[in-house]
């Protein structure tokens, strides 16, 4: 064969070193007032981001777990902290990081990837931003890359106000009212008008400590005629407790402007991944959103994509590989509002050892979403019968003007493919796993190349054992 | 000379703003069979869909005048009723609707009276007679499980029960074997009988044309009529190909 | 009362979870209709239909139905190994009525289900069936044709549970859409372990024909087994240029070309009523209301 596209063996323990918890800011477990008011004091909020603080903890308590999706019975709010800082200063050096964290970011290759291919890189260690940078070349455009907190304090204050939690409001659902409350670290990046940013923006976050929460928000701004690829990575390693992400992703798309946001999710098989993304465009803007999925205990993960501006596009492109004791439930949400707006999800999961894919989806075209298209397509691959697969696509259509695809596929490895490949050399775990590699190119060719090496990486790790 | 029923003045049309025909003249007299050839991709198809009038090719500049009539702007199906015809490469399928309602329902569209059920029958047929089709595939869905060889028949049948003034054949005989170019050149044959009608047919093999009296050839390259010649360029192009002229 | 429940829940806030109905069912008539032929079922009523075919027997059954107010019909299938049914169900019900009509159905080993449903009725449609292909080889197959104007709600959920081996499941829904028409199409292949050799298809075509028209549809694959195929395909919207410039090459204007392909949906399934008065009276009724 001449197309191996494997690499070297990998092993998760590149993943899931961990370091002790000393040094530590870390309030109790819970979910009080009393602790979101600590949290407020401790980032020396503004009253507005703590009114709202007060306003989403209500909003939470108010609200009943979802009554769809799998359970989240094993998930006790009580017993997460949801707030954990290492005792540093957010550094733009790399030499001021403390070691032990510096460590981590370089096992994880941050700094080479910085250094290499990206315009400008952030890494948060549990709730907070432990490191910032953007290369000269990009600040001196107007791009602004920062920690939230730190940019509330310059002129973009009022932009931010008017940006924070409107997309994604705590009145959503129960997590994202908890964001709302808890909120802490994650990205405020603006482009302004006509800037075309060459290489990529990365954020990478960790959460290291044990029973805890990361609540990172990222606002991002894409002005007119602007164009930016943000990528986000994030990992933690393995407890036997569970551990919370409920992130918030609010993401505005202006006028002709173009963002991909890329993710390559691995966190660890204990954490619940209750993440909330969304995007707002404008006319002739276009939202790409490009989604590996292949960590967590459980997902609810469905970006959504408001496309309000005429000719305003959005392309999903995601896989989803769930193995032993993950149940990831992912996919994508578009809304339609105006003429001539197109839509196109291509996604592909992977279901192994037990675990549960679930493709879950909506497509809403409003009655003046004219001459519009969408097309939703979507595969999904079972490795054995004790896994699970389920696709779950709804659609509500409200105009006559629209063109609407929609395919589902389900089915398992080719014995013939398999069988092929074993006839020129393979082992039979060799061959599935190609195969598997094969099968989710569609995220990996939209990758940078470290990042769809890691992609496979991560797809080769998972199907060590598949055989037998 | 008799009158030109079809006059295509400097057409431009393109699809998605790619412009595909950039300035074709033709004129085709009433009563000719003329032949369109040319190789794969070169825009014959283009030039028979724009001149039906298919929403997506979008005439940008030039005319397109049928029996004296400037045509341009006009809808397919007010092209179909003024006598246009084209047989699809890739017809429709319509499952519940039998291909003889369909007929049925378009000879009363075209000729603007309601047709009597048992003279439609009687006639229906007859032509199904000279085409060697079994009368069970009018009552057959359209074009549903038709094979490549039936859908083609069934599309001559329309021409032949339709007699439109000037019919458009698109590669017609392109994918049969003998016996069937023979029955679809037999429909040829019926329609010139029974109609005098005009023909433009587009191939770009020939074996369609052998048994047929084609009046005039032209060549499409790139977009444009590049030759135009007697019955001598089509066996000139049969023996040579499509080389540029020198 | 609840019904066409989605076999899993998803997103709340678009209302396809379920129909919450104001309705109460009374005392319902027991009707055992094992034999082939007509069942007429008109009138306010409540209704459980029993239909039981036995090993190697070959039913044909058609169920009419013209509600006045709400006519409720709940009809439980039990098709005995290589025993065959074909139902055939049509709604004629004039307007200002409602059809509530379930079908759960349990087919043995190589035994065949065929369900047609020709719904041109007046009245709100509120359809469900429900297939438990619980014999090895079993199968089954649901088409159905619907037309949904006026303020018509025409509300469909379809499932079929593969659980013997081999099992083969194919779901078609065809339908138009006019006026103010709000219609969900819940669909969902379920291949439950032990399934192995399954194959499940469902697919959708709805025309929508006003600007004021609710499509809703959901159509759900549900796997737990590795060696199955299941499919889903769907074509939503007006008509495509392509089709509407081949009927209109042939003279044909674009409101002839959506009766034609609104009369062609339903008539395939038409040709299936083994009843000459019924399949030209239900002819009728389709060019009627079309």
């Amino acid at each position: 064969m001449k197309e191996k596209t494997y690499v070297e063996d990998i092993d998760r323990s590149m993943y899931d070193f961990r370091n002790e918890d000393k040094d530590a800011y870390r309030l109790e477990e819970g979910l009080t007032e009393e602790i979101v008011l600590k949290i407020s004091e401790e980032k020396n909020d503004p009253d507005w981001v703590r009114d709202l603080r007060l306003e989403s903890l209500k909003i939470y308590n108010s609200m009943g777990l979802p009554n769809w999706g799998p359970s989240l019975d094993g998930l006790d709010i009580n017993h997460i902290s949801t707030y954990v800082k290492k005792n540093a200063k957010m550094a733009d050096n790399w030499e001021d990081v403390p070691a032990e964290v510096k460590d981590t970011f370089e096992k994880l290759g941050i700094p080479q990837a910085e250094r290499k291919s990206l315009a400008g890189v952030g890494a948060q260690y549990d709730s907070e931003l432990v490191y910032h940078n953007v290369k000269d070349s990009v600040a001196k455009s107007g791009v602004i890359y920062t920690d939230i907190e730190s940019a509330l304090k310059t002129e973009y204050a009022d932009m931010i106000k008017e940006h924070f939690m409107k997309l994604i409001t705590p009145s959503d659902h129960k997590f994202a009212a908890l964001h709302g409350a808890v909120w802490s670290g994650g990205s405020f990046v603006y482009v302004p008008k006509g800037v075309k940013l060459d290489f990529p923006l990365q954020s990478y976050f960790r959460l290291n400590a044990k029973g805890a929460g990361q609540f990172e928000h990222t606002l991002i701004i894409v002005d007119e005629g602007a164009d930016l690829h943000f990528i986000e990575g994030c990992s933690a390693p393995k407890y036997n407790v569970a551990n919370l992400h409920a992130g918030a992703v609010e993401l505005f798309v202006h006028k002709n402007a173009r963002l991909r946001y890329s993710t390559i999710e691995n966190w660890s098989k204990n954490m619940y991944n209750l993440n909330s993304k969304r995007a707002l465009v404008d006319e002739g803007g276009k939202i790409e959103w490009i989604t590996g999925s292949f960590g967590s205990h459980l997902s609810y993960l469905y970006p959504m994509s408001i496309l309000r501006g005429k000719g305003a596009k959005m392309e999903f492109t995601g896989i989803s590989f769930a193995n032993e004791g993950q149940n990831l439930d992912t996919g994508a949400k578009v809304v339609q509002l105006a003429p001539e707006t197109s839509s196109v999800m291509s996604t592909k999961s992977i279901s192994k050892g037990g675990g549960v894919c679930t493709f879950r989806s909506l497509v809403k075209i409003g009655k003046d979403a004219v001459n519009s298209k969408s097309a939703v397509s979507c595969e999904s691959l079972m490795l054995d019968s004790e896994s699970r697969s389920d696709t779950i696509p709804a659609m509500d259509i409200r105009t006559p003007y629209a063109d609407i695809g929609h395919e589902a596929q389900i089915g398992k490895i080719s014995d013939e493919a398999v069988f092929y490949l074993m006839s020129r050399g393979l082992s039979e775990e060799d061959a599935k796993t190609l195969i598997v590699s094969g099968f989710a190119d569609n995220v990996s060719k939209e990758l940078p190349l470290e990042y769809a090496i890691e992609m496979n990486n991560l797809i080769r790790l998972e199907m060590k054992g598949s055989i037998g | 000379m008799s009158n030109t029923l079809l006059q295509v003045k400097d057409l431009h049309v393109g699809v998605q703003d790619k412009e595909i025909l950039n300035g074709v003249n033709l004129e085709i007299p009433e009563g000719e069979t003329h032949v369109l050839m040319g190789p794969n991709g070169t825009g014959k198809s283009t030039l028979g869909y724009a001149l039906i009038g298919h929403p997506k090719y979008e005439v940008t500049e030039g005319r397109i005048i049928f029996d004296g009539e400037d045509i341009t702007e006009e809808g397919a199906d007010e092209r179909a009723k003024k006598g246009l015809f084209l047989s699809f490469q890739n017809p429709l399928e319509v499952p519940g609707v039998s291909l003889s309602a369909f007929i049925k329902s378009a000879l009363e569209q075209v000729k603007g009276e309601r047709v009597k059920a048992w003279d439609f029958k009687k006639k229906l047929h007859a032509t199904m007679d000279v085409l060697n089709m079994d009368y069970e595939y009018a009552e057959r869905d359209l074009n549903v499980g038709f094979s490549g060889g039936e859908k083609k028949k069934a599309e001559i049948l329309q021409l032949l029960m339709l007699e439109p003034k000037f019919a458009i054949l698109d590669e017609t005989d392109s994918g049969l074997d003998v016996d069937a170019v023979r029955t679809v050149s037999a429909g040829i044959d019926e329609y010139k009988k029974r109609t005098g009608g005009t023909l433009l047919i587009i191939t770009h093999s020939a074996k369609i044309l052998e048994s047929l009296k084609v009046d005039r050839a032209h060549v499409m390259i790139e977009g444009k009529i590049d030759r135009t010649g007697g019955r001598e360029l089509v066996d000139e192009i049969n023996a040579k190909g499509f080389e540029e002229k020198e | 009362m609840k019904l066409n429940k989605l076999p899993v829940r998803t997103f709340n806030h678009i209302g396809m979870n379920e129909v919450n109905l104001d309705y109460d069912p009374g005392t319902y008539e027991n009707i055992d209709f094992s034999e082939n032929g007509i069942l007429n079922l008109s009138g306010h009523k409540d209704a459980k239909v029993t239909i039981d075919v036995k090993e190697n027997e070959s039913l044909s059954v058609i169920m009419n139905y013209e509600a006045v107010g709400t006519l409720n019909v709940n009809t439980d299938i039990n098709i005995a190994p290589r025993g065959e049914l074909k139902l055939v169900q049509i709604d004629a019900s004039e307007e200002g009525n409602r059809l509530i009509n379930e079908v759960n159905a349990n087919v043995g080993g190589e035994g065949r289900l065929n369900i047609i449903q020709i719904l041109p009725g007046r009245g709100d449609v509120y359809s469900g069936a429900t297939a438990e292909l619980t014999g090895d080889r079993s199968e089954c197959n649901m088409d159905v044709a619907y037309l949904t104007r006026k303020t018509q709600i025409t509300d469909m959920n379809y499932v079929a549970n593969h659980r013997g081996k081999e099992t083969v499941s194919d779901i078609f829904a065809n339908g138009v859409l006019k006026d103010e028409g709000k219609k969900n199409f819940r669909a969902t292949i379920d291949f439950k372990t032990g399934c192995a050799g399954s194959k499940g298809e469902e697919n959708e075509h709805a025309l929508l024909l006003s600007e004021d028209v609710i499509n809703g549809s959901i159509p759900l694959i549900l796997c737990t087994e590795e060696d199955v195929e299941g499919a889903h395909g769907c074509q939503i919207g007006s008509l495509s240029d392509d089709v509407l410039l081949y009927f209109n090459q042939r003279g044909i204007d674009k409101a002839g070309a959506e009766k034609m392909i609104s009369y062609g949906n339903f008539s395939r399934l038409i040709r299936e009523i083994d009843d000459d008065v019924l399949r030209e009276k239900t002819d009728k009724l389709v060019s009627e209301v079309l």
